[in-house]
């Protein structure tokens, strides 16, 4: 007699040991519950998709309009521009070594 | 992709033999008895032909096979032809290994008993991929499992109008289920084990101890007594006859179940006394097809069942087919109709047998053990209030 085997062995034991697809006896015993469970399968990820969808719709709707971009003088942008450019130089003379 | 195909896989090309030329021995004997002592369905004379497509002698000759409407109509070479295959495949040799039977079910694991496959799948049986397989092993497993379908808190018998079982059918499975789930129980009296009587035994009380110890695993709570009656439930293997005892052989399998063999018939045992008192929260009687209305049986089921309904217990019976069912129902009906309440409507049994055989004696009558199945009870008479 075969010792004690839980759910983990059933897996093992209903599945082909070749190709690891379900065996005729598991999809016979699946058979009853088959078009309920696709259908559950499409309601539940209608519901997810749908929020993703909105979500996503929702989001692309919006154009930052209403958040203030901070005021910056001429002086600071052009000193930060000059930074930008130097450090950038840098990098490129560490980069042909 | 798919591995190649080994010569022990039954398949229905490979299981195929006519009898006549079977290499079992035994078929060959069977079909001469077919021969011998079965007649024509047309022509009534001996059979001498047979059938090509089921290769099981049917008919007399070709022309009378042809002539036979209704076999080819009732496509009844098919099951006939199941009937010869399954026979060669339990001959075959091949390896067994669905055999092997699952032991203790987790309790966080349920068990589905919808039908053979989720039952199957839900215990952890072998992967039976094949009919071949299933006809082996259901034709064991349908006594014990025939019993617990009925008896267990998820049984697929619902009540009317979603199923066969009768309001009084459910007053006598509260009670027994009652005894079955301790759990559920207010009080912790338990005086001794349930007891299930098999009456008329022959085959179930050969079954060995561990394909009876799986009735125990679907109630691990529970402690059972199995009760064969009758004159044929003891059998000798080594004198190779029923043995008769005065006196119960008690077998004892494990802690929680029990075989007691009663040799005498149950109207004897019934008028002695032995299993007084009757109580129906722990017993409950099973007639594995008795043929109650058979020429040869009949008169002793007229005095045995006076006794079953007496005892006011749950009485389940089972039949080879439709018609034995029925002859069955309609015995006890014009009998014992004002002592009796049906409890389970005539129904197929979901866990019957799905191996096909074949009477010897008329090769048209195909039956699996098991197939059909009703209850009833003894009527239970209330106290009226008298004012």
């Amino acid at each position: 007699m075969r010792a004690t085997s839980f759910r983990s062995a059933v897996t093992d034991q209903y599945h082909s040991k070749y190709n690891y697809t379900m065996t005729p006896a598991m999809l016979r015993a699946r058979k009853p519950y088959f078009w309920r469970n696709t259908v559950s399968l499409f309601v539940l990820g209608g519901i997810s998709l749908s929020v993703y969808v909105y979500t996503y719709s929702f989001l692309m709707k919006d154009d930052f309009e209403d958040i203030p971009i901070p005021p910056i003088s001429d002086e600071d942008l052009a000193k930060l521009k000059k930074e930008y450019e130097a450090n950038k130089l840098k990098d490129a003379a560490l980069k042909d070594k | 992709m798919d591995p190649p195909a080994s010569p022990d896989d039954p398949t229905p090309e490979n299981r195929f033999h006519p009898w006549d030329s079977s290499p079992s021995a035994d078929l060959r004997t069977r079909a001469a008895t077919i021969r011998a002592k079965a007649k024509c369905p047309v022509s009534s004379k001996d059979i001498e032909y047979t059938c090509p497509i089921s290769g099981i002698p049917t008919h007399h000759s070709r022309e009378d096979w042809e002539k036979d409407t209704g076999y080819h109509q009732t496509k009844k070479y098919e099951v006939l032809k199941k009937v010869n295959i399954y026979e060669h495949d339990l001959r075959s040799g091949r390896p067994f290994p669905e055999f092997d039977f699952p032991t203790v079910q987790h309790p966080d694991n349920l068990v589905n008993m919808t039908n053979w496959d989720t039952f199957l799948y839900t215990r952890n049986f072998y992967s039976m991929d094949t009919e071949f397989q299933l006809a082996a092993v259901t034709k064991m497993l349908s006594y014990p499992m025939t019993i617990a379908s009925i008896l267990h808190q998820f049984s697929p018998y619902f009540m009317k109008p979603k199923g066969p079982i009768t309001l009084e059918g459910l007053k006598s499975l509260a009670a027994l289920r009652y005894t079955l789930y301790p759990e559920y129980r207010t009080s912790t009296l338990k005086d001794r084990p349930m007891r299930i009587f098999i009456l008329g035994a022959r085959a179930e009380s050969q079954l060995p101890g561990h394909i009876w110890k799986q009735l125990g695993y679907l109630f691990p709570h529970s402690e059972f007594e199995l009760h064969f009656i009758g004159p044929e439930c003891l059998y000798d293997r080594e004198k190779r006859q029923y043995s008769y005892n005065a006196r119960p052989v008690v077998q004892r399998i494990d802690e929680k179940l029990a075989f007691v063999y009663h040799t005498e018939y149950f109207h004897t045992l019934h008028e002695a006394q032995d299993f007084f008192p009757y109580d129906p929260y722990l017993d409950v009687f099973f007639l594995f097809h008795p043929g109650l209305s058979s020429q040869e049986a009949m008169p002793l089921w007229h005095k045995s069942i006076p006794g079953l309904l007496d005892s006011k217990c749950a009485l389940f019976i089972t039949g080879y087919h439709q018609e034995d069912i029925d002859r069955d129902y309609n015995w006890l009906m014009e009998n014992y109709i004002e002592d009796l309440d049906v409890l389970c409507e005539r129904i197929p049994n979901l866990f019957g047998s799905t191996k096909w055989e074949l009477n010897d004696l008329n090769p048209h009558e195909v039956f699996q053990f098991n197939q059909q199945l009703f209850g009833v009870r003894g009527k239970r008479y209330h106290a009226i209030n008298q004012g």
